[in-house]
């Protein structure tokens, strides 16, 4: 093993390779990555920025549905007299051979 | 000031990337070295690098008073290459026995002599292309290499003379060759 050996020599001529340009800029990436928090942790610290025009455009359409909502429903008005509006056709059987047939109004009273 | 390596540790672990960046600066170069010359190929070492460093960022048992850095990284390094090596020898077993012995003449015609010295390392077993590859390259002690390996300076001195015994039959021709050169 000592250095005036010639196989020391030649063992030297075997030079190891380069490696990739990109190398250290992935394993420095791999490393940041490592030291990120997961994003469910973050939540409890998000901020976001929203500019006071946008914001107080945002205030006036929540508080106006809000106000369309609470106002109470308008009565409907109520039928006049003269119009049916509901037919009770309780117990109305058609008859079984389809003839028509013209009932006076006295009749019926009776 | 030269800040040592058990402050910059503590520090990349506690997420402070100038100390990783100064670390991994520091001992990229070697372990580089070491594992592409033992696995034969730079995209397997470039992930054995990414893994090491990774692994000492996490915060696994690096004891500063017990053991230098350099050998820490490599005995992780040494752990993934070797898992790699298990792996692909095994697939290759089969195509390496039906390979037979290469004949060193033939080759001399066809390959530069840093290409027959690879060549002939690559065909070593594992633990004493190991010790040759810390020994020679990264010029590490014995005690060092001891360390890392996890076995005795006595079997390191073994493997590295069946190594050199196998490697001097191996490039016996181009040892000849330099010989010859040297004398005319």
């Amino acid at each position: 093993m000592t250095e005036r050996d010639p196989l020391n020599t030649l063992l030297r001529e075997w030079k190891a390779p380069e490696p990739a340009p990109g190398m250290d800029r992935r394993v420095v990436e791999a490393y940041r990555a490592t030291r990120t928090p997961p994003a469910w942790r973050g939540f409890w610290k998000m901020r976001i920025s929203i500019p006071v025009p946008i914001l107080l455009a945002a205030m006036v359409v929540f508080a106006l549905l809000l106000w369309f909502r609470s106002k109470p429903a308008q009565d409907v008005p109520s039928s006049a007299g003269d119009v049916v509006t509901h037919l009770n056709a309780t117990g109305f059987e058609p008859l079984p051979n389809g003839e028509a047939r013209i009932v006076a109004i006295k009749e019926t009273n009776r | 000031m030269p800040v040592d390596e058990a402050t910059l540790v503590r520090e990349a672990r506690r997420g402070n990337e100038a100390a990783f960046v100064t670390l991994y600066s520091r001992h990229r170069t070697a372990l580089f070295g070491f594992a592409s010359r033992m696995t034969g190929s730079a995209e397997i070492a470039e992930d054995v690098i990414q893994e090491c460093f990774l692994t000492l960022a996490r915060g696994s048992a690096f004891d500063a008073g017990r053991a230098r850095l350099q050998t820490y990284l490599f005995g992780i390094a040494r752990h993934l290459v070797f898992r790699h090596l298990r792996v692909s020898e095994r697939e290759s077993e089969e195509l390496a026995e039906a390979a037979g012995p290469v004949d060193v003449l033939e080759d001399l015609l066809s390959a530069e002599r840093s290409e027959l010295v690879r060549r002939a390392i690559a065909s070593l077993p594992a633990l004493q292309r190991e010790a040759v590859i810390l020994f020679e390259y990264e010029e590490l002690s014995l005690e060092a290499i001891a360390t890392i390996a996890e076995a005795d300076v006595g079997a390191i001195k073994a493997r590295l003379r069946r190594a050199r015994e196998s490697l001097r039959k191996r490039l016996e021709p181009l040892l000849f060759s330099d010989t010859e050169r040297s004398c005319s």
